[in-house]
């Protein structure tokens, strides 16, 4: 798929699954709303008209200040096509740093989600000259603005394109192709490396070949449900969003709102699920203290399991074999206790539940894996677009962050410093070369991480290489 | 999706004309025993108006919206609403002739949940009786689930997607007073009363529930009359306030003109 940009991936993957399955899940007015992927395609391909039709030109910047919802992808998506760059932006920043990202950008049309970011963009519309038009998504509220000029809805912009297409049918298929794999797709801010922020272009095939590596690495399906959850200003949604799950053919769910997460997530019953340290902590906690706050005998038969199961992983690690006996005990223990523990926190069906950012304390991720999710470490930065390293099935070390994925090659330099060359490595950073030149030096990327290889090449991080 | 929200059918759909509400209150005059609760009060809401209706504790703020409601039976005086008298009609029937208001003491099935709550406050446009519904034949379930879609709107627009299953009597008195309004607005009142909407609340509620009430007014056109205590909010976002003080109306005009109202002053300050 390198040699594809990704609304390529996309229109490729509309005419393979069609209107049969499905792209897109979000749950709105209680009910989860399907979108296949023939209409996550057209949808893609009005967005993209429809900024034609506002006179985008290709190389402009566009940014995207939104939830995580499907016109996140058919912004994100429709920006390609139109040969334009995007720039996702936290709906949480404060104004200033919006302001002054989208002029560092020169970003020429932005998405909002709401009224909220709709008034702060407006209310520093005088520093920001460079703005040709706002696109905002919902619209409660903002008929209060009347006609103002700046200012258009997302349905608004889906009918100019409508229009458009109508008006020139080969318009779409001539961008879409003009576009090149190794054109720059999304700028995204991190403050990882060096600590002070800067903006990571990332082009296609730095998500395609991010995107390829993991779906030939991990079991990751067609019709797969992926649950959306963090931001998609951060490069974990990124990779996901517009990566694994396009080139996967995944599902992508919506949950409803922030608050209803946790009762989305049991009714959909993701496959994979992507959290922070911190997700898994927390949800470790609820898990304990619910167990605490539990009659005797759901204790007791708590204990049990997870000390029939830490038996046996320490038999299997001493490549003892387990006693019959032990094993019945276990297997029925996970039946009546395990299974119905984790459809309580909608986890049933993951086939794999990773975590990254930071580390995550090695028991959390032991209480999980004894109680039968296949959780896993990832590592990696928005500079190597994600996940470089990921604890591969039956290979799960804990403590380390597994091997590389396919492609990606990594050494340690004498300070012990993680280096990292792989196609997913980023184009540079925007508008500064002289760090770009210090980071990335002979296709090998500085991580400023500190870290070791045992004898089997698990990658573990011992912290920042400045602090070690 | 989001892009194709934001137009409630219980708003978008009505016809402005017959969502018209004109309330005319004339030399009304409401007695408790010896106590005089209400005297002589002359007041009209024109159609489309956010009026706020302030006073000191004891004014009569409530007691007007009572006698509005059907609750109080005063003892002089007239009440129109679209040039029909109400002053004589029973709590249940303002309801069915579109005047929908919320409560100061919350008056929510606390045990039900608020989709509950709502629906049940879509009863009166129901368009099947008992028979039919314990029949629960095809055309019943479809004019179910179309009043359910519009309480969904409803409840998306009021952005109480996550409480939506939960029993009233599990909420902050701040998620309960949007409920509150929830089940006003469910009626798809021509003029909506609030009774101190605001109070209990967070000042992140409070926030909310000012976008909420400016766009009820400023997009959908909804006739709002408004008793409150928050100065700050009123002031604000009121197009009009009415001021009682001792069960007689001392003022009325813009906001800017009756903060700087002496007897307005006098009534929340005392004599200086």
């Amino acid at each position: 798929m390198g040699q594809y940009t990704l609304p390529q991936i996309l229109y490729k993957q509309a005419e393979r699954l069609g209107s049969g399955k499905i792209a897109i899940r979000e749950k709105a007015y209680g009910i989860w709303q399907p979108i296949n992927w023939e209409a996550y395609c057209r949808y893609t391909k009005h967005t993209a008209l429809g900024l034609m039709a506002l006179g985008i030109e290709r190389g402009e910047t566009v940014g995207l200040i939104l939830d995580n919802g499907p016109e996140w992808l058919f912004g994100e998506l429709g920006t390609h096509t139109a040969g334009a760059v995007a720039l996702p932006l936290s709906t949480a920043a404060p104004a200033e740093r919006l302001v002054s990202e989208l002029n560092f950008c020169r970003a020429a049309y932005v998405f909002a989600q709401n009224r909220m970011q709709v008034d702060r963009l407006l209310a520093h519309r005088q520093e920001l000259p460079h703005i040709k038009q706002i696109i905002y998504v919902d619209p409660t509220g903002l008929k209060l603005y009347g006609d103002n000029p700046q200012l258009i809805a997302f349905k608004q912009l889906l009918e100019l394109g409508e229009d458009l297409d109508d008006e020139q049918p080969d318009l779409f298929i001539k961008e879409l192709w003009d576009g090149k794999p190794e054109d720059m797709a999304v700028m995204l801010r991190t403050s990882g490396i060096t600590g002070a922020p800067k903006l990571v272009m990332l082009s296609h095939t730095n998500f395609t070949n991010a995107a390829c590596s993991w779906v030939a690495t991990e079991p990751v399906g067609i019709q797969d449900n992926w649950l959306s959850i963090s931001p998609m200003a951060w490069i974990i949604e990124q990779v996901w969003g517009v990566g694994i799950a396009l080139c996967g053919g995944l599902t992508t769910n919506f949950p409803e709102k922030p608050e209803t997460l946790l009762e989305d997530f049991i009714d959909v019953g993701p496959a994979f699920v992507t959290g922070s340290a911190d997700f898994w902590e927390s949800l470790a906690s609820q898990i304990i203290t619910a167990m605490a706050g539990a009659g005797k005998w759901h204790r007791v038969l708590f204990d049990m399991t997870l000390d029939a199961v830490k038996q046996i992983a320490t038999l299997e690690s001493e490549e003892k074999p387990a006693p019959l006996q032990l094993k019945l005990k276990s297997e029925l223990l996970k039946r009546f206790v395990s299974r119905p523990l984790l459809h309580g926190i909608g986890c049933t069906r993951i086939r794999a539940a990773y975590t990254g950012g930071h580390s995550i304390n090695p028991d959390v991720m032991q209480l999980f894996r004894h109680l039968g999710l296949n959780m896993k470490q990832c590592y990696g930065l928005t500079e190597t677009c994600g996940m470089i390293h990921v604890h591969r099935d039956g290979e799960v070390k804990l403590g380390t962050v597994g091997r590389p994925l396919p492609g990606a090659e990594i050494k340690l330099d004498t300070n012990r410093e993680i280096l990292i060359k792989s196609q997913s490595n980023f184009m540079g950073y925007y508008q500064d070369p002289d760090l770009t030149s210090r980071v990335l030096v002979d296709g090998w990327l500085h991580t400023g991480d500190a870290g070791y290889l045992d004898e089997e090449g698990h990658l573990g991080i011992i912290g920042r290489e400045s602090e070690s | 999706m989001k892009a194709f929200r934001g137009n409630p059918g219980l708003f978008a759909s009505a016809d402005p004309q017959k969502r018209q509400a004109h309330l005319e209150v004339k030399d009304l005059t409401l007695k408790f025993g010896g106590i005089t609760a209400l005297s002589k009060i002359d007041m009209a809401v024109q159609s489309g108006e956010l009026i706020s209706l302030i006073g000191p504790n004891g004014a009569g703020k409530t007691s007007l919206l009572n006698c509005i409601s059907g609750h109080y039976k005063p003892e002089r005086g007239k009440i129109t609403f679209n040039g029909e008298e109400i002053t004589r009609l029973l709590p249940h029937q303002p309801a069915a002739i579109g005047i929908g208001r919320t409560y100061q003491t919350l008056e929510l099935f606390e045990e039900m949940t608020v989709l509950s709550n709502l629906m049940l406050a879509r009863h009166i446009h129901l368009e099947y009786n008992v028979a039919e519904a314990f029949l629960f034949s095809k055309g019943v379930k479809a004019k179910e689930a179309c009043q359910r879609q519009l309480v969904e709107e409803l409840i998306d627009f009021l952005g109480m997607q996550a409480i939506r299953k939960e029993p009233v009597a599990n909420l902050p008195m701040g998620m309960r007073r949007r409920v509150d309004l929830g089940r006003a607005l469910a009626l798809n009142p021509k003029l909506l009363i609030l009774d101190e909407p605001f109070t209990g609340m967070t000042l992140e509620e409070k926030d909310d529930m000012v976008r909420v009430l400016l766009e009820l007014n400023e997009t959908w056109h909804q006739t709002i009359l408004w008793v409150e205590h928050d100065m700050s909010v009123v002031m604000n976002i009121a197009k009009r306030v009415i001021v009682f003080d001792f069960g007689i109306k001392i003022a009325e005009g813009f906001p800017d003109f009756i903060q700087k109202h002496p007897q307005v002053i006098k009534a929340y300050l005392g004599e200086t």
